[in-house]
């Protein structure tokens, strides 16, 4: 009976030391100390959805693996980054029904990546978003607006835009205007992309939506949008930082120039090393042009009318009979874009299909088509995240089936990619270059 | 302080209705030929006075009476051979040996004798009868018995907090949001039931986070192999909470006041008339301001910029009540049904809701509000038909609404100051109530051959329809059409049980899981061109085990495996439509599990009593059911990916000196591994975190308690006990604990916390006053990240107890 006794007692101090033991274990410490670089890049990579793992990697296109054990600085997972200036990266948040939060990120100095500025609050979802005199801008559309009574203002639908300033800790400023009848059709404009044109402007297309006076389903008197009476236009506006429209480029040879993936909406808009500005216009369910690129001329007050580049044709002749769509384009260097096409892949799709799956590189000014070489192929739906351009380079993350995921990088002129740093983890969700400040 | 007098008119209307109905049932009733038999007698004192406090059972049987107060008992039995026992606290428990044929009664005095030493035994035999019996079946088990903290305003979630392998997770205060950790498993994987009913679908009025703790009689916590009669597939195991069934007339009210302007009422009364007869009614009200201090940072409206440090501010929109009553009537001890009540439970549920999942976004309008109507039957009896055939019949209609409001065009700061926005809604414009329907039924039939040999059957049958009804939801063309799910289930298990001279009792069992699930999914090709169709899954699996237990000298030996299911929810299987797609070929989830335990308890002599108990889990669980990225197409769906392995070890020891001291304490640790090689479904790229421990779950926790108990201070039956408990919980990682710089890692600190409890019982019992003092260093504590509970709270109940 003792013995059995004993035994108890025994697995219970046993049991107490174990704990004790693990409790210690997790106090391990990782650290590696280096000096950080001049500048660095910037990876945010995840094994869950609800955490990142910041980090700065002095060469991306290494090839070596990254690993997150024990590195990286854990933050909330942050769908979306960006880089306002050289010094700050600014990470942008989605919740579903709840309002998002949004953190700025520094290079710090023993090659760590530090909090910079404060966190701040994304008073309203965003549709789109971009980079504009050092600030982020991000702006939702289909804002219904009413009186201090209720009342509900049946004339217009607005957009909210809010400036995120790294220079003034991050403060948010937010405005309300309204982009109904931008295009002196009466229509409302849905904002696609913001582009920083010159020093006191920015680009953005111009998406129309009719609308009128309903119901929404409780029954409470809103204002609901439907498809353009005009899918055949394309219109850029500018604005300034007042949001004052500066410029309106209007034409007809191809439709509007946005992309979408669910409720965002892709900028399909960039600007050349010489200042002249490219719209490309993918295919959407209701126009009846053909995707295709148009041109204004630096300083110009319209678009080209000797510039019409038709790229359904050049994907034709390319092999791919498809009709494959595209969402998003990234200048490079000099008359280099970069297109990101969704083509339908030989692999069996069980459900939904991501943004895109194969990448094209367009010369604007010779016209050259070439999809980009030594990337994972398309049919089996490689998955890419937020490129950046950089140097005359283009470094886009992709997450490959079976495989690590890993940085390509692209050399837009030989249309040849390689691939750089595999990072031991889920998914790579946002990369960017970042100077020490 | 606000009670909606309409709720409390609507339960009085129906508990009169109620009332004359049955009333005229019973003298119908009383017509019906007895056939049953009569165990009659009184339970005195040495002196020849009557012991109200005595009761009355019959071994290893569910016959219980207690006696009124004159020490009069009846036990109504079927025929057969029994030992009868009567204890009551102070007395030494006396047994006498009964033999009873078919309408025969038989008149049995018990003369108890006082314990000349105030004895120890008593404070663990007056709630041993039960709560002894449920230790020493084979199942892994703890048992809390809740009669000991009638006098605390606690909830149930409280209690369940201090029973080893147990960590209640809330969000916030009175009300807030409660998750169950059982041993590492939580939600889906861990079933709570009510006197064996379900409690999935109640209503959010009628939870753990509201109910009081007088309720309840007693929390049985199955840890890993749960017995069939609880009828459910639960992979890491099961909660039983056993009301209080007094088959005699009682009142228990109470009202305590707190803290942050915390009122909770309880008005628990009974009448049992002698020909059976019942009539019943719990009802309570909790209602709290939960305007307690939190340290969190605070937004600045001008620049929407958090505050880099936290600072300390009041929760200003925190508010929570609810209104619940049971009605129960019906027979109990009557010759055709030990127990045939019918009950109607109606509720209603209303809270603030001051932030978002992480603190920092802050609501000042958004709310919620539920209600829930529930008719339930009960009907058992033992010796149904034949001799040895126990029958217990449970069913249960529940028709409940969740709704949340959130319709301002306002946006708020944590220290309650306002600005006027231009959009509805502080977060997305809602008004959506959603409407659940479930039924529950279960049969459990229990036939003994003799002493070694039964056999036991249960069924437990339900089925729900969910309509999600937000008409302001925003919607595309992405959204479904209608939003409409329906799920029937049967769980069907058999056992045989083998019970050698009351020291080896070996269970076998199986069980049959059934599932059949109807929705609306997107049969197109892809999200973006969905096309809708109303698709049907059907699943059934098997699950089985074996428990058998040891009984040698002082110890107890328990061991048992089972290999358990968990059938995928309407959800998982039929996805939401918007983020997720569909997936039929669903399977259940697996688990194999071992569970190990000994236990030891001795009266060392008539001062000293020592209760240790450890136990030990295992479990392998596969094909866990996770809502995942498909890299191949890029959209998220519910796949079985997915291994986890869990090792737990359980602690649980307590002493006691004579009736004036007990000291105890758990602690439990728990090792969950994540063993899922792949880090994606249909993807062969090895995980990072294969082998690290499954994050945001506490692993180690713990509780300590000590109690003193002095009697007769004015009176001699008055007793004024002090109690204080500490409650422990390691800090952990919300995410996985190998990744990142430890330095920047998202830690839910650990908690180390003391309450104070003092109540004075007078009049044996039957007036009470009791203070209680909750967190009282003030500590801040999380159970979940950023998630703030309450700080130091005292407060006062007084409670009336008549039996």
């Amino acid at each position: 009976m003792m013995s059995s006794k004993n035994n108890v007692f025994r697995g219970a101090i046993a049991l107490l030391l174990c704990g004790s033991i693990i409790s210690c274990s997790d106090k391990k410490v990782f650290d590696e100390e280096r000096e950080s670089n001049d500048v660095e890049f910037f990876i945010s990579a995840s094994e869950s959805e609800t955490a990142s793992y910041l980090l700065a990697v002095p060469d991306i296109t290494a090839k070596e693996k990254l690993t997150i054990k024990g590195k990286g600085m854990e933050s909330d997972a942050y769908g979306s980054w960006l880089f306002p200036t050289p010094y700050v990266g600014i990470g942008l948040q989605y919740r579903k029904g709840d309002p998002g939060i949004g953190i700025g990120i520094a290079l710090g100095p023993n090659g760590k990546i530090i909090k910079s500025g404060s966190e701040f609050q994304i008073v309203s979802r965003f549709t789109t978003y971009g980079v504009f005199q050092e600030k982020v801008l991000s702006v939702v559309e289909g804002i219904v607006q009413r009186d201090d009574k209720g009342n509900m203002d049946n004339t217009k639908l607005y957009s909210t835009f809010n400036f995120i300033n790294p220079a003034n800790n991050n403060a948010v400023t937010t405005i309300t205007k309204s982009t109904t009848n931008l295009t002196g059709n009466g229509e409302y404009s849905i904002l696609s992309g913001v582009v920083q044109f010159g020093a006191n402007n920015f680009l953005t297309a111009l998406v129309p939506r009719q609308f009128k006076e309903g119901l929404d389903r409780n029954g409470k008197p809103t204002l609901v949008m439907s498809d353009t009476q005009y899918p055949d236009s394309v219109w850029i506006a500018s604005f300034d930082k007042d949001l004052k429209m500066t410029k309106l480029y209007g034409d007809d040879r191809i439709s509007y120039a946005a992309g979408r993936h669910r409720s965002q909406f892709y900028n399909t808009i960039g600007g050349d090393d010489e200042g002249n500005l490219y719209a490309f216009a993918p295919k959407n369910a209701i126009t009846s042009k053909a995707s295709g690129v148009l041109k204004i001329n630096k300083g110009a007050s319209e678009f080209d009318k000797n510039y019409y580049w038709n790229l359904d044709e050049e994907v034709v002749k390319s092999g791919i009979s498809s009709s494959p769509s595209f969402n998003r384009i990234h200048h490079v260097k000099g008359d280099y874009f970069i297109v990101e096409y969704l083509i339908k892949g030989s692999n069996p799709i069980e459900g939904d299909v991501p943004s895109s799956n194969a990448l094209a590189i367009v010369n604007v000014r010779t016209k050259e088509f070439k999809w980009v070489k030594n990337i994972p192929d398309y049919n089996y739906y490689p998955k890419f995240h937020t490129p950046i351009a950089d140097g005359g380079k283009f470094y886009v993350p992709v997450k490959e089936v079976d495989k690590l995921p890993a940085i390509y990088i692209i050399d837009p002129v030989t249309g040849q990619a390689t691939k750089g740093l595999e990072v031991d983890a889920k998914d790579i969700n946002g990369i960017g270059k970042l100077r020490k400040k | 302080m606000k009670i909606d007098l309409s709720e409390i008119k609507q339960v009085v209307c129906i508990s009169l209705i109620f009332s004359i109905l049955f009333t005229s049932t019973s003298l119908f009733a009383q017509s019906l030929k007895r056939d049953g038999a009569k165990i009659i007698g009184y339970v005195k004192d040495a002196d020849g006075n009557a012991v109200p406090s005595a009761t009355v059972y019959v071994l290893n049987t569910r016959y219980s009476t207690q006696v009124d107060k004159d020490g009069h008992y009846v036990l109504m039995v079927a025929s057969g051979e029994y030992e009868v026992m009567s204890s009551a606290v102070g007395f030494i428990a006396e047994k006498k040996k009964v033999s009873i044929s078919r309408n025969e009664n038989k008149y049995y005095q018990f003369v108890l004798k006082v314990d000349p030493n105030t004895a120890i035994e008593q404070v663990v035999v007056s709630g041993k009868s039960a709560i002894q019996e449920v230790r020493e079946t084979p199942y892994n088990v703890a048992v809390l018995d809740a009669t000991k903290f009638h006098n605390s305003s606690m909830e149930l979630s409280d209690l369940l907090n201090r029973a080893s392998g147990v960590k209640i997770r809330q969000s916030g205060g009175l009300g807030s949001a409660t998750s169950v950790n059982l041993n590492g498993f939580s939600g889906r994987h861990v079933k709570v039931f009510i006197d064996g009913v379900p409690m999935q679908g109640m209503g959010s009025a009628f939870q753990l986070n509201n109910i009081p703790v007088n309720l309840a009689e007693r929390i049985e916590i199955y840890k890993g192999v749960v017995p069939i009669e609880l009828g459910s597939d639960a992979l890491g195991g099961a909660i039983n909470i056993i009301t209080n069934k007094r088959n005699k007339s009682y009142a228990d009210v109470s009202y305590s006041y707190g803290s942050f302007n915390t009122h909770k009422t309880n008005i628990n009364v009974g009448y049992a008339a002698k020909n059976g007869f019942t009539v019943q009614l719990n009802a309570f009200q909790n209602y709290s301001e939960n305007n307690y201090r939190v340290y969190t940072q605070i937004k600045d409206f001008k620049t929407s910029n958090f505050t880099m440090d936290s600072v300390w501010t009041r929760a200003f929109h925190n508010k929570y009540h609810n209104e619940t009553a049971i009605l129960k009537t019906g027979f109990v001890n009557t010759s055709w049904a030990d127990q045939f009540l019918i009950g109607v439970t109606l509720g209603k549920e209303y809270s603030d809701i001051q932030n978002a999942n992480t603190m920092k976004i802050v609501y000042g309008e958004k709310s919620r509000n539920g209600n829930t109507v529930m008719p339930s039957l009960t009907y058992s009896k033992r010796g149904l038909l034949t001799e040895g055939l126990d029958v217990i019949l449970t069913a249960n209609y529940n028709h409940n609404y969740n709704q949340n409001i959130d319709t301002a065009s306002r946006e708020y700061n944590w220290l309650g100051e306002y600005r006027e926005t231009k959009n509805v809604g502080e977060g997305s414009r809602s008004l959506a109530k959603f409407y659940n329907d479930n039924a529950v039924a279960s049969l459990n039939v229990i036939y003994k051959i003799n002493h070694q040999h039964s056999f036991s059957f249960n069924d437990n049958w339900s089925t729900y329809e969910r309509k999600n009804a937000d008409n302001v939801a925003i919607k595309d063309e992405y959204s479904k059409p209608e939003d409409k799910a329906n799920n029937y289930k049967n769980v069907a298990g058999l056992s045989y049980k083998f019970n050698y001279n009351k020291r080896w009792v070996s269970t076998i069992f199986g069980k049959h899981y059934k599932q059949k699930t109807s929705g609306v999914v997107n049969a197109g090709e892809s999200e973006s061109f969905p096309t809708w169709k109303r698709v049907t899954a059907e699943a059934s699996a098997f699950g089985y085990g074996v428990a058998t237990t040891y009984f040698w000298k002082d110890f107890q030996y328990k061991i048992s495996y089972e290999k358990a299911l968990r059938m995928p929810s309407d959800s998982e299987i039929l996805g939401d439509a918007l983020l997720e797609r569909a997936n039929a070929e669903l399977r259940p989830e697996r688990s194999n599990g071992v569970n190990i335990g000994a236990s030891y308890q001795k009266d060392f002599n008539e001062n000293h009593a020592i209760y240790i108990d450890a136990s030990g889990l295992y479990r392998d669980v596969q094909d866990f059911i996770r809502r995942t990225i498909v890299q191949r197409t890029g959209e998220a769906q519910n796949v079985n990916h997915g291994k986890v392995q869990n090792l737990g070890l359980n602690f649980e020891g307590r002493y006691y000196y004579k009736r004036f001291l007990s000291v105890g304490g758990t602690l439990t640790y728990q090792s969950l591994i994540n063993k899922e090689l792949y880090t994606n479904y249909g993807d062969k790229q090895l995980s990072a975190t294969y082998n690290d421990r499954v994050p945001n779950q506490p692993y180690l926790y713990g509780n300590g308690e000590i109690e003193m108990r002095f009697q007769g201070i004015q009176e001699p039956t008055d007793l004024l006990t002090i109690g204080y408990n500490l409650n422990y919980v390691h800090s952990f990682y919300r995410e996985w604990p190998s990744l990142g710089d430890v330095n920047t890692k998202h830690t839910i600190d650990g908690q180390l916390s003391h309450d104070f409890t003092a109540s004075y019982a007078m009049k044996n019992g039957r007036y009470n006053i009791a203070l209680e003092a909750r967190n009282l260093s003030d500590q801040r504590l999380y159970d979940n990240y950023s998630l703030q509970k309450p700080g130091r709270s005292f407060g006062v109940k007084l409670r009336y107890f008549f039996m």
